[in-house]
C-alpha cells in the first residue's frame, strides 16, 4: 500500500469546484481535508507506487481540478 | 488503538493540510515530521535536477522509506516533481553495482578494492600525462573538489572535465563574457516577482517543473504574469503561455538582435542605465571572452540590419511578434524576467546568444530590481556547485580562479601549500577534445590513453558516439574505468568498474541554479561493497603516494589529503575502515571556501549549511556573528560587495565596473537540412526521466509512466511518410542511425520538417545521430539541431 499527501488546487468557479468535490468524494481511494481557500488536501491510497502515480494523472485531469500537487510519499513496503 | 495504515493516513493528512495552508495562506506552518516509531528524518536536497528541492527522507532500518517535500525549504515550498517523490526509489533498482569488477579476457571479473586502487596507480604512473578524470555536475562539491585536486595539485596535467560542458559550458562563457564572473545575478526569488517570464527555447513545465508551478500558482492566486515561450517545437510550457512564439533553429540570435534592433529603433532603450553601467563590446578573431570594444554607433549601425522583415526571414518569427517583445522591454515599469536552459547553451552559438540575452536586458534596463533578470537553469544538481564553483574544468581552479593566469596558480599553489610550479599553466582538453583524442590511436595523435568517469554516462550522453566514444573500445592500449551505481552503457563498456555509494548513502553537498550551497548527511549505507566517490579519488591519491609520485605531497612533504581530527591527530582516510572517523567533507570543504573569495562567491563554514536549506552565495559575515546570503548580484539594495553605485559589476571584464553589452551575428548552423537529410533533429528530455534514465528507468512507476524513448513528428510529415503513430522508423543523420517508433500529437508537438527525440533511454542511443560540433568559445556541442532523414521501417 503506498499512501501519497496530495494538494489539489481547484477551479475558482463556484459550480465545477462544487462538482469535483462530489466526485473526490465519493472515490474510496481518496480521503478529503478540509478545504483552505482553492487548496484541497487530500490522502490517497494506492495498491503500489505506480497505481499512485497513475492517481495522480487521472485527478490532474479531473474537470474541477487545476493542478496536482505530491507533498509526501510513503512507499516503505515497496522500499 | 490506531492501526498502521491508519496512522499512515493521517500524518500523511497532516502534511497535506500543512501544505494547503501553506500554499492558500502563505502560511508559514510547518508540518511535523512523521513520529512513526523507528523512522527518522533529516533533509537532503533532491538527486536529479538543477533546480535543488529539498526533501525529507524517512529512514527505517537502514533504508529510505519514505520521501516529503520538505517545508522548509525556499526552493520548492514543500512541494515536488513526479520525479522528486520517487527520488528514494532510485536507490534501490535490482542490479546495483557491489564489487570492483575488472575485464579479463572480455568478462568483467570480481576484484578486491585493493586490486582495484593498485590498477588505476598503475595506469596513471605508466603515462601520467595520458590519464584524465571525466566527471560531472552530480559530483558532489567534496567530490569534485577532491577530483580537481588530484588532477591539479596532483598528477599536474589539467586534464579532467565534466558532463557539465554539454549542458551549461554556453551561460558559463556567456556571463563571464558579459559580467566578467560566472552565475547569474538573480535567483528563483524573480519568479515570483516578474510580471513577464519570457522562455528562451525551454520546457520547465517538464524540466524543472516545481519552478514553473512557483509561476502557475502566482497566476493561480490571481497575479497577472505574462508568459511567454519562444520555441522550436509545442511543449508542455506552450500550453501554460500567453504567447508561443515558433522560431526556426537558430534563428534565437536573429530575435534577439531584433529586439535590440527594435529598442534603438523606437528611442526605447534605458540611456541612463547603459551611460552608467555599460559598455559594448563585438567580436574577435579568434574569438575570445574579452572581445573588442566598439561604440554605441557601431553598435547600432551593426544592428539596423535586423529589420522585424530581416528577422522573420531568419526566425521565422512574425514582425508583430517582435514589434510585442520589443514593447515589452521597452516599458520601464513591467519587471522581466527571462529564462533558459539548454536551448541557449546547446548551440554552436551558444556563447553568443547568451551574451545577447543579457544585452537585451542591459539594454533596457531591465537588470538589478527582483524580477528583473536574465536567469540561466541547470539541469544537474551540481552543475553550479561542483563544476562552475569548485571549478572541475580543464582550465578551471576552484572559486573561479584559472590555470591560465599566474597569479590564479599563485593563489592556489599557496592554498595548497604546493611549490610554485606545480599547477600547470596549460589547459587540459575540453569534453569533446578528450574524448575525441581517448577513441584516436596513440600514433594518431591520441595522446589520452586511460579516462576514469565519476558519476556521469558518456556512452550515452556524448554527441557523434559513433566518433567520440565507441572507437576507443577497441584500440589496444585504451582504459576506460568507470565510477557509478548501476550498470551504465558506459560500466558495461569499461575495462574497470567500481561500485559507487550514491546521494544519500553518503555525506555531500551540492550548489543549485540559485548559487544556493546545500549539505546533508549519509542515512543509510551503500549495498555490499559499494563506497564514496570521493573515498575512491583519495585511496588511489594515496596509494600513488605511497609508490612515490611526487605530487601527491605538498611543499612539507604531507599527503594531499592529509585530515587530523578534532585533536589534532592525522586520520587515514584513505583506509574506508577510517574514512568516516572524521567527517571528510566538511574537511575538504573549510579548504575550498578559501578559494570562493577571490571572485566573491564567499562560502560559510561548513557548519551554517547543516542548519540551513541552503545559502546563495556570496555569503557575508555580519557584525552578529551570523552568515547573510545574496538573493540580487550587482545590486547594491542587496549585494555587500555593489557598494559604488546602484549597480557594480565589480568583475568587469573592462575593469570599471561596467557589463558589456555585445553585438554577435546571426550565423548558420554548421548544418542544416539538405535533400539528402531534409529533417530538423532536436533532443532533450521528458518529465519522468532524468538524462540517460540510469535511475529513473530503474523506477517502476517512472518507467511505465515513460517505458521508451521515441520520436516526435509532425502529423503532415507523418503522412507524407506513410507513416503511422507508433510505427518504427529509422532515424539517420551522416554519423549514425537508430530505429524507434513514432509519436504523432504526443508530449511535444514539432513543426512540419523537426523531429524530437528524448535521450533517457540507454536501449535507443540517439546520440549516434546528434553532432559534436561546438561554440568556439564554450565548447559546448549542439544536441539540438542536426540532419536527418527520417523513413519508416522496412516491413518483413
Amino acid at each position: 500500500m503506498v499512501v501519497s499527501a496530495l494538494v489539489l488546487l481547484l477551479s475558482p468557479e463556484p459550480e465545477r469546484r462544487a462538482r469535483v468535490l462530489v466526485d473526490l468524494a465519493a472515490d474510496p481511494r481518496l480521503t478529503l481535508g478540509t478545504l483552505v481557500r482553492d487548496r484541497l488536501p487530500v490522502v490517497a491510497e494506492a495498491a503500489s507506487a505506480g497505481d499512485g502515480a497513475a492517481l495522480c494523472d487521472e485527478l490532474a485531469t479531473c474537470d474541477g481540478v487545476v493542478r496536482v500537487d505530491v507533498v509526501a510519499i510513503d512507499f516503505e513496503e515497496h522500499a | 488503538m490506531i492501526d498502521r495504515r491508519a496512522f499512515l493516513k493521517a500524518t500523511a493528512m497532516a502534511t497535506a493540510t500543512a501544505a494547503a495552508a501553506r500554499l492558500a495562506l502563505h502560511d508559514v506552518a510547518e508540518a511535523e515530521p512523521r513520529t512513526e516509531a523507528g523512522v527518522t528524518w533529516d533533509k537532503a536536497p533532491c538527486r536529479f535536477c538543477g533546480t535543488g528541492c529539498h526533501v525529507q527522507v524517512g529512514v527505517k532500518g537502514g533504508r529510505v522509506v519514505a520521501i516529503a517535500g520538505d517545508q522548509k525549504a525556499e526552493v520548492n515550498k514543500g512541494l515536488l516533481c513526479v520525479k522528486g517523490y520517487h527520488v528514494g526509489l532510485a536507490l534501490y533498482g535490482t542490479d546495483r553495482l557491489t564489487r570492483p569488477l575488472l575485464r579479463k579476457n572480455g568478462k568483467l571479473e570480481p576484484i578486491t578494492w585493493a586490486q582495484a586502487i593498485d590498477v588505476i596507480a598503475d595506469r596513471v604512473l605508466a603515462n601520467p600525462a595520458g590519464f584524465a578524470i571525466y566527471g560531472s555536475g552530480q559530483w558532489t562539491i567534496p567530490e569534485g573538489y577532491a577530483a580537481q585536486k588530484l588532477i591539479k595539485a596532483g598528477i599536474g596535467n589539467n586534464q579532467i572535465d565534466p558532463n557539465a560542458r554539454l549542458c551549461m559550458a554556453s551561460a558559463v562563457t556567456g556571463f563571464l563574457s558579459t559580467y566578467g564572473v560566472d552565475e547569474p545575478a538573480g535567483c528563483y526569488d524573480d519568479l515570483d516577482r516578474c510580471d513577464v517570464l519570457l522562455i528562451w527555447g525551454n520546457n520547465p513545465a517538464e524540466m524543472h517543473p516545481v519552478l514553473f508551478s512557483r509561476v502557475i500558482d502566482r497566476r493561480s492566486r490571481g497575479q497577472q504574469v505574462v508568459l511567454i515561450d519562444l520555441t522550436t517545437r509545442r511543449t508542455r510550457t506552450s500550453g501554460f503561455c500567453d504567447r508561443t512564439m515558433m522560431f526556426k533553429p537558430h534563428g534565437d540570435l536573429a530575435i534577439a538582435n531584433g529586439i535590440a534592433h527594435l529598442l534603438l529603433e523606437r528611442g526605447s532603450w534605458d540611456k541612463a542605465f547603459v551611460d552608467k553601467y555599460c559598455n559594448f563590446r563585438k567580436r574577435t578573431e579568434p574569438p575570445t571572452l574579452d572581445g573588442q570594444a566598439m561604440t554605441f554607433e557601431e553598435y547600432r549601425r551593426e544592428l539596423a540590419y535586423y529589420t522585424p522583415a530581416k528577422v522573420e526571414e531568419l526566425s521565422g518569427v512574425s514582425p508583430a511578434d517582435l514589434g510585442y517583445l520589443a514593447d515589452l522591454f521597452g516599458d520601464r515599469k513591467l519587471r522581466i524576467t527571462s529564462l533558459w536552459c539548454m536551448g541557449m547553451n546547446q548551440h554552436t552559438r551558444g556563447t553568443a546568444i547568451n551574451d545577447l540575452v543579457h544585452g537585451v536586458h542591459l539594454l533596457s534596463g531591465h537588470f538589478g530590481k527582483p524580477g528583473d533578470a536574465p536567469t540561466s537553469l541547470t539541469g544537474q544538481p551540481s552543475a553550479c556547485g561542483t563544476v562552475r564553483e569548485v571549478g572541475t574544468v580543464a582550465n578551471g581552479l576552484p572559486g573561479g580562479l584559472v590555470v591560465t593566469n599566474d597569479l590564479h596558480r599563485k593563489e592556489a599553489a599557496a592554498i595548497w601549500n604546493l611549490p610554485a610550479d606545480r599547477i600547470s599553466a596549460k589547459p587540459g582538453y575540453h569534453t569533446v577534445e578528450m574524448w575525441r583524442r581517448f577513441s584516436t590511436p596513440k600514433d594518431q595523435g591520441g595522446d589520452i590513453d586511460t579516462i576514469w568517469v565519476q558519476v556521469t554516462n558518456p556512452a550515452r550522453s556524448l554527441p557523434n558516439l559513433n566518433t567520440l566514444f565507441a572507437p576507443s573500445r577497441k584500440i589496444p592500449g585504451k582504459f576506460l574505468i568507470v565510477s557509478d551505481v548501476y550498470p551504465t552503457a558506459t560500466a558495461m563498456a569499461a575495462d574497470l568498474v567500481l561500485p559507487s555509494a550514491m546521494w544519500v548513502e553518503k555525506n555531500g553537498m551540492f550548489g543549485n541554479s540559485e548559487r544556493r550551497t546545500q549539505q546533508w548527511f549519509k542515512m543509510v549505507p551503500p549495498p555490499g561493497e559499494a563506497r564514496d566517490d570521493c573515498w575512491q579519488t583519495i585511496a588511489v591519491a594515496r596509494r600513488l603516494h605511497d609508490r612515490g609520485h611526487p605530487g601527491m605531497k605538498d611543499k612539507d612533504g604531507k599527503f594531499l589529503f592529509h585530515v587530523v581530527d578534532p585533536k589534532g591527530v592525522p586520520v587515514p582516510i584513505w583506509d574506508w575502515a577510517r574514512y568516516y572517523d572524521v567527517n571528510v567533507d566538511e574537511h575538504l570543504f573549510e579548504e575550498y571556501r578559501k578559494f570562493s573569495r577571490f571572485k566573491h562567491k564567499d562560502l560559510a563554514p561548513y557548519r551554517e549549511y547543516v542548519a540551513a536549506r541552503g545559502l546563495r552565495w556570496p555569503v557575508v559575515k555580519q557584525p552578529d556573528g551570523t552568515w547573510r546570503e545574496t538573493r540580487f548580484r550587482f545590486a547594491k539594495a542587496d549585494d555587500p560587495y555593489a557598494t559604488k553605485a546602484e549597480i557594480q559589476f565589480y568583475h568587469s571584464v573592462t575593469k570599471d565596473d561596467r557589463a558589456l553589452i555585445w553585438f554577435h551575428p546571426w550565423e548558420a548552423p554548421p548544418e542544416t537540412p539538405d535533400q539528402e537529410f531534409p529533417f530538423w533533429l532536436c533532443t532533450g528530455r521528458v518529465l519522468e526521466h532524468w538524462h540517460t534514465g540510469t535511475m529513473t528507468m530503474r523506477i517502476p512507476q517512472l518507467a511505465r509512466a515513460m517505458p521508451q524513448a521515441y520520436c516526435e513528428m509532425n502529423r503532415d510529415d507523418a503522412r507524407k511518410l506513410g507513416v503511422a503513430d507508433g510505427e518504427v522508423v529509422v532515424i539517420e543523420s551522416r554519423r549514425g542511425k537508430l530505429e524507434l517508433p513514432v509519436w504523432l500529437e504526443g508530449r511535444g508537438q514539432p513543426p512540419p520538417g523537426t523531429v524530437f527525440v528524448p535521450f533517457f533511454d540507454e536501449s535507443i542511443a540517439i546520440n549516434l545521430a546528434t553532432l559534436d560540433a561546438h561554440d568556439p568559445l564554450s565548447k559546448q556541442p549542439d544536441y539540438k539541431k542536426c540532419a536527418v532523414r527520417v523513413r519508416r521501417q522496412s516491413r518483413p
